[in-house]
């Protein structure tokens, strides 16, 4: 469709009125734990942040502004990682109290620490995450939720089964912007559904600046190599293997497709009201690099088919599917009877025009307000309220993209049954549902 | 994407060890011709032999592409013995690692002789087991059984893990044994793998283990224990699952265990939930309390709602706002008297909670309490009221709000108002329209701001109508408003239609110019021939409503008339006005060559009579996206009164070249050294010398 430049307007603040602001609550204010305005020592929500090489430093960034949240400890089996996280608390609160460890276990045996940030490499979650709710802890936890589909399974089951609260990093669901498309979508307004077009970033970004450095060599003093590979198959250290960069090798991460299902996808799923379930097909065509470390899809095409007929593309071909002249962001893209509608972090638009204008009513299905993402996590510690990302709802974005990594690998159709979340005459895919931990790991 | 067949061993990544029984299915063959021949795949093979983690994968590439074409025929049982002899070659690790990675796809049972081989050295062990973990069959687990009687260390601990993946019942008393091993990881490992085995002998072992071990092999124990029960449960053995449940649930485990213990006992309980969750209400354990009234939800059973919501005033603050949460959450009307009493509670975040609460749960009855709360209180309890006011559900609210408007007093009704609009109440419409006109000034202002949500193309006569009678604020939102609603209407239904229609019959010059300044804020193209001929009218007022009507366009449609004004005009104000709105038309984007453009900077700039007019060009020209408007911009940076405006347009347009393309011109360059070598600003300098070394 032809956009006129002049008139169509990419919205890229937030909806505002069109939206309606109703935050929906916490329900025990920080303002009320303690007295004048501040919050007693007794009523904090403690917490340590384990992993700080990428994501950490920023969520504890969040953590620390808020005031019923205390910070108390640090963990990272880097010194460098260690020593810097440990600053960036102690530089807030302006004093030296913030205790550093390289053990997760040490922390997860602190009894005066209720909650744990983790952002460790995506093959360490499971094991982190699992270790932490069998201690009682309450968890904010990266996105995607698993390294593979029976280790986010059973993240689940822990968390269910020890009552954690957990909130999983798709702080896109926070964002109002996001939450009033969904909400467009769910209430119809451009008609019932057909198909959805997912577009996520293609290639491998280089983050650390260590690509192409991939001789074999001693692993820096300050590192602790052997546990960072922990459950992963061994491999020699490499400089572009670890800190950073460890995304783009599929022993430690997904590639671009699985740091990316957990926003997307998830805000594919919630738009359709698919939160607790999954595909029943999918089939996938990618580029794996033939050399080098970096082993992951560069670019990919995942279609995906649900139970009720619905179809969704996932496409590392950002313009193909979005169709905008004006950004190469990843976004989210809903073709229904009667239009469509778009939406990235940068804006959102949709044809008929005004649709993305349009106000949700009262009587109009709503969808789950939260206060922040961060914020929201301590809310609901607070009030043991299902948070707007829990387990559950991450494990079932990470699944579409951990059967698109394997429809890929095999090159073929897999079908899938999301309520028993079993791969369907298919055993050799079957096998890859799982992966097999590095000794003495195990969940 | 026709590299796609090259992955599986590229990537190999590691597999489960379930689902036995299916029959396994192999991808198509690539080709009807499959030469995978025995020699050819002895002979690729022993190429990746010396093959290590930092070499090129090609090779590996090519056996596993090999590997991919046999599957499913008869010759891929060949492949699979080379495969296993390989293993047992002096091959290096990293290619024992990759051949292991492919067995864990293509292997059978066939290659359990040698994958088991490697099991108890420990060097080798994790590789084997990527393999055995996924392969399925019975001689997989006699394998690692066997394997389980010699290994030592973290090849021991692997082999205990990999059986209670596969959930081999048969290793149950093995494990057994190991629980009481001296090395606390080895007791650790086999309480865990017991627990994931489906076996009533397993879930009996743990049980032995919880009561007497200590450390982390009871906690691994109790973690087990809470497996098993949970497995019960799900297989519907709700009574084998409860009476573990209530074990763990005992005073003196710890308080994850209790509490996820006192979680199961909920689930199970049957008919005797009420029963089960007011007993956990009562109890001194706040733990217990908060996890009776997070599991409220899951149940969601009206008898058992009912019993909670009773126990709420015997509960503390805290558990008392967490229990009115739950209630919310559960949507059970069988909990609002509950609710709505909690709104007087004497701790104001019980109050909070319970007021967001009847927003979920209540209905048409709670209009007066949460408009009177509105209008009363301040603060959280203020916001609560006023959310819950706009969520509460039903179309009889919607007609009780309406209802009550035209009468109630300023406060609330200003808070009547705003439900209208946040509840998208359209039929509020003619209601609104009285409003707009009520002898308070806040009821006005929200009514001409709901109108603005509110009202449709029909009304927009009546709005106009409102706009000519208003004086003031009132007539600079109602401007607002009549804008937004004439943009409701198809562009091509003629948007100003209804403001063209009023103008021949408006003569006080005031309205008149009001209505000049939508017309502008509009954009519809009927409405440039009226304000065209507004610039010749005989009024100053009229002929500077429409200056500013055309310099507010939307699209450089108009950017003659205006140049013309700022050409001609013997009014400063005028010359002045239209040299700025024509700046900022020649800043909209736009499809017209960037030569256009740059000539309509450069008879801005012809026409700048001072400074600051000059400055304001300039910052226009920083956003134009040409090499001709940086030489432009380039050619003030000796002007000592524009050299800072200058710099930052310089610096602003070749950001947003190197951003589309990397490659900087040695023009570009000139001028960015320029920049750097001229400017006292710091922030200014540092951009530049960035953007030099980021160019090509």
């Amino acid at each position: 469709m032809k956009v006129n430049l002049n008139r169509r307007r990419f919205l890229k603040q937030t909806a505002g009125a069109a939206i309606g602001g109703i935050a929906l609550p916490y329900i025990i204010p920080a303002r009320v734990l303690g007295a004048d305005g501040g919050v007693a020592p007794s009523n904090r929500i403690t917490m340590a942040g384990i992993g700080l090489g990428m994501q950490g430093p920023s969520n504890m960034r969040q953590f620390l502004q808020e005031g019923d949240c205390r910070v108390v400890a640090i963990c990272d089996i880097d010194k460098n990682n260690l020593r810097d996280g440990v600053n960036l608390v102690n530089s807030h609160y302006g004093n030296k109290d913030c205790a550093g460890y390289a053990d997760f276990r040490e922390v997860l045996s602190r009894s005066d620490i209720d909650t744990v940030e983790i952002s460790v490499p995506d093959h360490w979650h499971a094991i982190v995450a699992i270790e932490a709710a069998r201690a009682g802890k309450d968890i904010y936890c990266e996105k995607p939720l698993s390294h593979d589909l029976r280790q986010g399974r059973a993240m689940c089951d822990a968390v269910k089964r020890y009552g954690t609260a957990w909130q999983t990093g798709s702080w896109q669901r926070s964002e109002e912007r996001f939450r009033y498309v969904c909400e467009l979508v769910r209430n119809g307004r451009i008609g019932k559904i057909k198909h959805i077009e997912v577009a996520l970033y293609p290639g491998h970004r280089d983050f650390a600046g260590t690509k192409g450095q991939e001789k074999i060599g001693t692993a820096p003093a300050e590192l602790d190599y052997d546990t960072w590979l922990g459950p992963a198959p061994y491999s020699p250290y490499c400089p572009a293997r670890v800190h950073r960069n460890w995304r783009w090798n599929l022993d430690y991460g997904g590639g671009q497709l699985m740091d990316w299902v957990g926003h997307h996808v998830d805000i594919a799923h919630w738009s359709m009201g698919l939160d607790y379930t999954g595909p029943v097909e999918v089939e996938g065509k990618g580029e794996f690099p033939v050399k080098g470390v970096w082993n992951s899809p560069t670019d990919y095409d995942v279609n995906v088919k649900y139970a009720d007929g619905l179809t969704m593309l996932i496409t590392s071909r950002i313009k193909y599917a979005l169709g905008k002249e004006w950004t190469d962001e990843s976004g989210v893209k809903w073709y229904g009877e009667k239009g469509w509608i778009c939406v990235t972090r940068g804006g959102m638009d949709s044809e008929p025009e005004d649709v993305v204008r349009e106000k949700i009513g009262t009587n109009d299905i709503r969808l789950y307000e939260s206060p922040g993402h961060w914020r929201n996590f301590l809310d609901c510690v607070k009030s043991r309220k299902l948070t707007i990302a829990p387990a559950e709802i991450a494990h079932r974005s990470a699944t579409v993209g951990h059967l698109g990594q394997i429809a890929m690998l095999l090159g073929r159709k897999i079908r899938f049954k999301p309520e028993t979340e079993e791969i369907i005459d298919d055993a050799t895919a079957a096998r890859m549902l799982g992966t097999e931990m590095r000794s003495p790991w195990q969940v | 994407m026709n590299r796609l067949l090259k992955i599986i061993a590229v990537i190999t990544v590691i597999f489960y060890g379930g689902c036995k029984t299916m029959k396994e299915k192999v991808p198509a063959p690539a080709s009807a011709a499959a030469p995978a021949a025995k020699d050819a795949f002895g002979e690729q093979l022993s190429k990746i032999k010396a093959y290590d983690f930092d070499k090129s994968r090609v090779d590996l590439i090519k056996v596993s592409d090999m590997i991919r074409e046999a599957s499913g025929k008869p010759e891929m049982k060949a492949m699979e013995k080379q495969l296993d002899d390989f293993l047992k070659s002096d091959a290096s690790y990293a290619a024992k690692d990759f051949v292991c990675r492919e067995l864990s796809v293509a292997g059978t049972e066939a290659s359990v002789p040698a994958l088991a081989s490697m099991l108890t050295d420990e060097k080798v062990s994790d590789i084997a087991r990527y393999a055995l973990e996924r392969i399925p069959g019975p001689a997989v687990d006699d394998a690692l059984r066997n394997a389980l009687r010699k290994a030592k260390g973290n090849a021991k601990i692997g082999i205990i893990n990999t059986l209670g993946v596969r959930g081999d019942k048969k290793a149950v008393d093995a494990l057994a044994k190991l629980t009481n091993d001296a090395n606390e990881t080895v007791a650790v490992a086999a309480v865990a793998a017991l627990g994931r085995i489906d076996d009533r002998m397993a879930t009996i072992a743990i049980a032995m283990v919880k009561d007497k071990a200590t450390g982390a092999t009871k906690t691994a124990a109790l973690d087990a224990y809470l497996r098993c029960a949970d497995r019960l449960a799900a297989k519907g053995q709700k009574d084998a699952a409860g009476a573990i449940y209530k074990q763990l649930y005992a005073a003196g485990e710890p308080m994850p265990i209790r509490v996820a213990a006192a979680r199961g006992m909920i689930e199970t309980a049957g008919d005797k939930t009420a029963e089960v969750i007011v007993e956990m209400l009562k109890s001194t354990d706040k733990p217990i309390q908060t996890v009776a009234i997070a599991t409220l939800k899951d149940v969601a059973k009206t008898d058992v709602i009912k019993a909670a919501a009773e126990q709420l005033v015997n509960l503390e603050a805290a558990q008392q706002a967490q229990l009115v949460c739950a209630l919310a959450d559960c949507g059970d009307k069988v909990a609002l008297p509950t609710v709505l009493a909690a709104t007087k509670n004497s701790h104001d975040y019980v109050r909070v909670a319970a007021l967001r609460a009847v927003g979920t749960l209540g209905d048409v009855s709670a209009v007066d309490m949460l408009v009177e709360t509105v209008a009363s209180r301040g603060g959280e309890e203020q916001k609560a009221a006023q959310e819950s006011l706009y969520r509460l559900r039903g179309p009889d609210v919607d007609d009780e709000i309406l209802k009550k408007l035209p009468d109630a007093e300023p406060k609330a009704k200003v808070e009547l108002v705003r439900s209208c609009e946040q509840r998208n109440i359209k039929i509020a419409v003619p209601v609104l329209m009285k409003t707009a006109k009520d002898a308070d000034a806040k009821v006005r202002i929200e009514s001409i701001k709901a109108l603005r949500a509110l009202a449709g193309p029909q009304d927009i006569s009546a709005l106009i109508e409102l706009q000519l009678a208003a004086a003031g604020n009132d007539r600079g939102e109602l401007e607002k408003t009549v804008v937004v609603v004439a943009h409701k209407t198809p562009e091509d239904k003629g948007q100003s239609q209804a403001v063209l229609a009023a103008l021949p019959s408006t003569e006080d010059v005031e309205a008149k110019c009001s209505l000049l300044s939508v017309l502008g804020k509009i954009g519809d193209e009927a409405a440039l021939p009226v304000l065209r001929d507004a610039l010749g009218d005989k009024e100053d007022k009229i002929k500077d409503a429409a200056v500013r009507a055309l310099s507010d366009w939307p699209t450089a449609a108009p950017a003659a008339d205006l140049l013309k004004v700022a050409q001609t005009s013997e009014n400063q104000v005028h010359k002045t006005l239209a040299l700025r709105g024509y700046v900022r038309l020649a800043g909209l984007k736009s499809n017209r060559p960037a030569e256009e453009t740059m000539k309509m900077y450069k008879d801005a700039m012809s026409l700048a009579a001072d400074v600051s007019e000059k400055k304001m060009v300039l910052s226009g020209l920083g956003s134009t996206d040409s090499f001709e408007a940086m030489e432009m911009a380039s050619s003030y940076l000796d002007d000592k009164e524009l050299k800072d405006e200058a710099e930052a347009a310089v610096v602003k347009i070749a950001e947003e070249r190197v951003k589309n393309s990397p490659r900087v011109s040695a023009q570009t360059r000139d001028i960015l050294q320029k920049v750097i070598d001229g400017t006292t600003n710091d922030s200014v300098r540092e951009q530049a010398q960035k953007l030099l070394k980021q160019g090509k």
